[in-house]
């Protein structure tokens, strides 16, 4: 792994100190902007999940109705997928702590595994196509190309995300002492599987 | 965060066990013990994924609240 371009040392031994004593207790990893970011879109799922819900509960024959054009095995496709990648970041996050080389291979990793969601959402979105159902189609097709278009959005940016710091690992630009970028891109792409967790079984499951 | 991988098992087998239980006979048990089900893979992925566990901090309170009341808010909705 090249290093150089990123490196990084402690500016006086009262930084390296002070580093020393925040890592001793349980910190909020990655930068607070990225958490209030992360608040932000969480607050938008969980309203849109709120509109998901009511119109359900208000004209269920139509949802239960859409809900069979469904593929569940799609939807647990692409769960396990989401969960994989993350653990898989999550492994990388836990390497660069541990000063392992593995960290970049983990991350690396996820950007496949996490694409597989893209993949597997392109072609549900085809085949309900072909059978003639779109966003004006009802209720149930309104809200469900909403829900995971705008999920479908926010995981092609992680996996950006996740290929940009997969390139600043190669270059050498996280350390233990200095991976903030890294935990924040990595909450970030957690908060991804986070909004899936409540995706999924209101979608696919729940009958 | 000590064990990702522990941490996934767990997520898999849970999500396994409730795509199951989507196949059984639909009631309210079911969609209970569903929903209970997703509360339970988010605070995992917010107390281990995020490392949130053990931080003194507004925003581990906030992130700690956000499935179980969101799963709440949906279950009222539903039932």
């Amino acid at each position: 792994m090249p290093t150089g371009s990123c490196s990084f040392s402690c500016l006086n031994m009262n930084t390296c100190n002070t580093y020393a004593t925040a890592t001793s207790a349980p910190r909020l990893p990655g930068d607070l902007a990225m958490w209030i970011f992360i608040i932000a879109e969480l607050s938008v799922f969980a309203l849109l999940f709120l509109l998901f819900s009511y119109l359900r509960s208000s004209d269920a024959v139509t949802f239960l109705a859409g809900q069979q054009t469904l593929h569940p095995q799609a939807g647990l496709i692409n769960t396990l997928a989401l969960l994989t990648s993350s653990a898989c970041v999550a492994q990388a996050v836990h390497a660069v702590r541990q000063n392992k080389s593995s960290a970049f291979g983990w991350l690396l990793l996820s950007i496949p595994v996490g694409s597989i969601y893209i993949v597997v959402k392109l072609w549900e979105y085809q085949q309900l196509v072909r059978q003639g159902f779109d966003l004006d189609s009802n209720h149930f097709y309104t809200g469900y190309f909403l829900l995971t278009g705008f999920h479908l959005l926010h995981v092609v940016l992680g996996i950006v995300i996740l290929g940009f710091m997969s390139v600043r690992l190669w270059r050498g630009c996280y350390l233990p002492a200095q991976m903030s970028g890294l935990e924040s891109g990595a909450c970030y792409w957690h908060m991804v599987d986070l909004v899936w967790v409540i995706l999924f079984p209101l979608i696919y499951v729940i009958h | 965060m000590k064990h990702p991988v522990v941490i996934w098992l767990v997520l898999i087998t849970l999500t396994l066990t409730m795509f199951m239980l989507g196949e059984v006979q639909p009631s309210a048990e079911i969609v209970m013990l569903v929903l209970s089900i997703s509360a339970l893979k988010g605070l995992l992925i917010v107390a281990g994924f995020m490392e949130l566990a053990g931080v003194k901090h507004l925003i581990q309170r906030g992130l700690m609240l956000y499935t179980p009341i969101v799963v709440v808010l949906i279950a009222l909705l539903l039932l």
